[in-house]
């Protein structure tokens, strides 16, 4: 990705809200949701794309936010953590995670909740592989995985079973 | 007390989600870095890029020209004592005339931004001038090298001397001797370093924010390089991202004092928040061991004698190495009865990255050789591994390797015997195509607590409000194991009431009472004590107040369900009138308590005695591929039994387990902080490995429950760091099995496997 120079403004769409910002060239998406738009859910855990604890959705694929430069993103669409459950209304994979005992330190884990999201966005009835797999990006030092697998095979099982009952 | 069954109790024992999961799913700002003030400035550490040199002059000129840098600080602008070493005072704060390793922190560049004091401390330039440095903890044990501080090398040696090793040797049938080395491996929390602080206030105390794992010795650290009281100095824990040990060490106290001083001299808020790579090469790492071991036995296979010696690397600085030096000798035989015992630890300065605290302090490094030891043994005798260790593992009233005559609390061979029941009803798919199956076996042992490391007694503050809600806070820091809401069930337990009326607090070094170190896996056991102290104490007074309005005894009333009984007279309250009641007429229902540990009887000249009153036991089974062609070990199932004692949150436990044998087998197969003359080649989450989701093999944990802790409460043992001890000799005699090669240096990484498989020795 080329490096754009200048400060510029850029529209995107966070969480279902059309924001407007200006950004400075070398500024990284995940500084300007924590920074600017004071989302603090994605975070810096190595700021080189290694652990996944900075994964959004951008456009409908998950992205490392710590390499995207943020005035690239002009236009787009981005969900973070904070744009799929509330407190009132969880999402059913924060539900899970809760349940299952897989949030331990919970520093990767809006990473892995939106990683795990976007899996199965497109992947309702996901194998255990196929779940491992799609987690491969987003390290967890704490966990051992177990717990969190289980919690993305739980949450698919509500959200089918929610789908075939609606 | 032996089988406490599981329904006596309505809370302990059952599985609780945690209460802090709510906020962590949410993607709250509850993290350090999410609640830097708006208009802090930021500093960033200057370090060192040599293991060993004077340090001549800097050049600050391009540093203090660069946009938006404010100042440089450095050891000359520190009131009080410029040194942060925690056991050992060896570390400074501020390197003024000598740097002992890369990272050694210089000064540091204060500016408005962390990108323009990023940019400013590249731009110091410091000139150095070499000297001869030294990077084999072997050679740096003999007296005539390079002197990495003033009084030599050897920071610390412990022996232990018991029976007679040469008649013990005599006496053998069978002997083994071999040597093993283990590597350095980097904690790699998720959260990197991160803190700030806030100028002091208008009572002249200042705060600093972070991911402190003792708070108490963050206070203590920043007061005697401030040269204040502790007192003006808060340390309050943030929402933590990960420990593992490495924020026990110098790098917390580094951070801390950093900031504190910023915030002093310039009077506003300062941050500071590390880089990933700055994170590696600037805190502790696992101490790599270099291991010895001779080993004699009786053609029954009866252990006869062991004589031991150990050399661990805890590079440039003490930082925990000590008592890192310590737990590994109490522990070198791993959990068998050896009758003659001679062994040495050492602990040696070298210009290594320095070592400090890490998940299993010593044990997964001795583990290693002692259970590789059984291993050769078994196949020299000719015998079945398993039947073994049978033979020689301790059992209740067995003597362990520092003569310490065990209790009833041993359920070490009830662990094998699970783990091997469940490896033989195992149903696993066949191996790949060019791949080599193997099955291998570990036992371990770990002892709870501080033991002889320092005096162990733990804080707790309590109080219940006029709603019947419970708030605690022990001083003891959370950073991801949850065992906070353990001591959260077992005042629920102690007061019958139900979960959701208890909420805990983050340590605030200036109100929690003194707790020590969360480090040890003592948490449960030590604030699990501490609050079980308070409640009962509260339980107590309400009890008085109840018998007051049932017309009964105190000793009648009941707590359960949220409500307080007397059965006697029929009556009954519920839990928040009582409360309620009590706060109308003025009855306190605060406490704070204090729990020491009983003591340890630990002589450290002969290293005999009791090292710790209680110990985890353990067993882990794991079934290993071997890629033929890549040499890829690949864990397929790995299966572990802990005699935990009582797991107060079963779900917890369970965490802690597969945490650790996650870790551990990275450590296994992966892990390695690589360095070439004291620089480390890997220090990013691109080149230093860890175990992912992709690899993560299934894990069944099986917990034991029937020999409850002598101090633990409701007979808990320690369970965080035990899990860690025993997986890499497990996955090496696996490796052995599948493929005929010993893997003696950690990690079993491919190209050992390899190599060794097409040279034989």
């Amino acid at each position: 990705m080329s490096k754009v120079q200048s400060k510029q403004r850029i529209r995107i769409q966070v969480n279902g809200e059309w924001r407007s910002t200006e950004v400075e060239g070398d500024e990284t998406l995940l500084d300007l949701l924590r920074n600017k738009l004071n989302l603090k859910g994605p975070k810096e855990g190595c700021g080189t794309g290694d652990c996944g604890a900075c994964t959004i959705i951008l456009d409908g694929k998950i992205v490392p936010s710590c390499l995207v430069y943020a005035a690239t993103t002009d236009g787009s669409r981005i969900t973070t953590i904070e744009g799929i459950g509330s407190a009132e209304k969880l999402h059913p994979l924060q539900q899970a995670f809760i349940q299952a005992g897989a949030v331990q330190c919970g520093f990767c884990i809006p990473g892995i909740i939106i990683a795990a999201k976007n899996l199965l966005d497109s992947n309702p009835s996901p194998t255990r592989t196929e779940v491992r797999e799609a987690l491969v990006g987003n390290i967890c030092r704490c966990t051992g995985y177990v717990r969190i697998i289980e919690a993305v095979m739980m949450a698919a099982e509500t959200m089918r079973s929610g789908r075939s009952g609606a | 007390m032996v089988g406490v069954a599981r329904e006596e109790y309505s809370i302990v024992g059952k599985p609780y989600a945690r209460e802090d999961a709510l906020d962590k799913v949410l993607g709250k700002p509850i993290f350090t870095a999410d609640m830097i003030p708006k208009d802090a400035i930021f500093a960033a550490v200057v370090r060192s890029t040599r293991p060993h040199a004077k340090i001549l002059r800097l050049n600050l000129q391009a540093a203090l020209s660069t946009p938006g840098v404010i100042r440089f600080i450095d050891g000359h602008q520190v009131p009080g004592i410029n040194n942060i070493g925690t056991l050992i005072r060896d570390k400074p704060l501020f390197c003024q005339d000598i740097v002992r390793c890369m990272g050694d922190p210089i000064g540091a560049i204060l500016a408005e931004n962390r990108g323009a004091a990023r940019e400013g401390a590249r731009q110091v330039e410091v000139e150095y001038e070499d000297l001869p440095a030294i990077f084999s903890p072997l050679e740096a044990l003999d007296p005539k090298s390079v002197r990495v501080h003033p009084n030599g090398n050897i920071c610390r040696h412990l022996k232990i001397r018991k029976g007679d090793v040469e008649r013990g040797f005599q006496e053998s049938d069978v002997i083994v001797e071999n040597e093993y080395t283990t590597q350095m491996q980097e904690h790699a929390q998720l959260e990197p370093e991160t803190a700030f602080a806030l100028p002091p206030d208008q009572n002249g105390i200042i705060t600093t924010v972070g991911p402190w794992q003792d708070t108490h010795d963050v206070q203590d650290a920043v007061a005697l390089v401030m040269g204040r009281k502790s007192s003006e100095v808060r340390a309050l824990q943030a929402q933590t991202g990960g420990a593992f040990g490495s924020r026990c060490n110098e790098i917390a106290n580094e951070l801390a004092a950093l900031v504190c001083l910023s915030a002093c001299i310039t009077g506003k808020p300062t941050a500071v928040i590390m880089s990933r790579e700055e994170s590696m090469i600037s805190h502790s790492k696992r101490h790599p061991f270099y291991m010895k071991y001779k080993t004699g036995a009786k053609r029954d296979g009866t252990l006869v004698a062991e004589e031991i010696q150990l050399v661990s690397d805890t590079g440039a600085y003490a930082s925990a190495g000590p008592a890192v030096v310590m737990r590994a000798i109490v522990h070198c035989t791993g959990p068998y009865v050896v009758p003659n015992v001679k062994a040495d630890s050492y602990g040696v300065y070298t210009n290594n990255p320095y070592a400090g605290s890490f998940r299993g302090f010593g044990c997964p490094q001795v583990h290693f050789a002692a259970e590789s030891q059984m291993n050769y043994l078994a196949e020299s005798l000719s015998m079945d591994p398993i039947a073994l260790r049978r033979k020689n593992l301790l059992r209740p009233g067995s003597q362990t390797n520092t003569g310490h005559v065990l209790g009833k609390s041993v359920g070490l061979e009830e662990c094998l015997s699970k783990v091997v029941d469940a490896l033989g009803s195992m149903v696993i798919p066949p191996p790949e195509k060019r791949s080599a199956r193997g099955i291998g076996v570990a036992l371990g042992y770990h002892g709870n607590s501080l033991g002889p490391e320092g005096g162990d007694r733990c804080g707790a503050m309590l109080s219940i409000d006029a709603n019947g809600h419970v708030e605690y806070m022990t001083g003891l820091a959370e950073y991801g194991t949850g065992a906070r809401f353990a001591h959260g069930q077992i005042i629920a337990e102690t007061l019958g009431i139900s979960m959701n009326r208890i909420h805990a607090l983050l340590p605030d070094s200036l109100r929690a009472p003194y707790s020590g170190p969360t480090v040890a896996s003592r948490s449960t056991i030590m604030g699990g004590n501490a609050v079980l102290v308070a409640s009962k104490k509260l339980r107590n007074v309400l009890s008085q107040e109840a018998a007051r309005i049932f017309d009964c005894k105190p000793e009648e009333v009941d707590f359960r369900n949220d409500t307080v009984y007397c059965e006697k007279r029929s009556k009954n309250m519920k839990f928040d009138e009582l409360a309620a009641l009590c706060h109308k007429r003025g009855i306190s229902l605060s406490d704070s308590s204090m729990y020491e540990a009983p003591k340890c009887e630990w002589n450290e000249e002969t290293g005999l005695g009791v090292a710790y009153i209680d110990y985890t036991f353990e067993a882990v089974g794991t079934v290993v591929d071997v890629n033929l062609q890549t040499g890829y070990p690949q864990v397929v199932r790995i299966i572990g039994a802990y005699d935990c004692g009582k797991a107060i949150n079963p779900l917890g436990v369970v965490g802690q387990v597969e945490g650790a044998i996650v870790q551990g087998l990275g450590y296994s197969v992966m892990e390695e902080i690589c360095t070439k003359n004291g620089r480390i080649l890997n220090p990013n989450l691109a080149d230093y490995f860890i175990y992912t989701s992709a690899e993560t093999p299934q894990i069944d944990t099986i917990l034991v429950e029937g020999y409850p802790s002598i101090s633990g409460p409701f007979g808990a043992k320690a369970m965080g760091e035990p899990p860690i001890d025993i997986v890499a000799p497990a996955v090496a005699q696996a490796i052995y099995n599948a493929t005929g090669v010993r893997v003696k240096d950690l990690p079993a990484v491919p190209e050992k496997i390899l190599l060794s498989k097409s040279n034989p020795d």
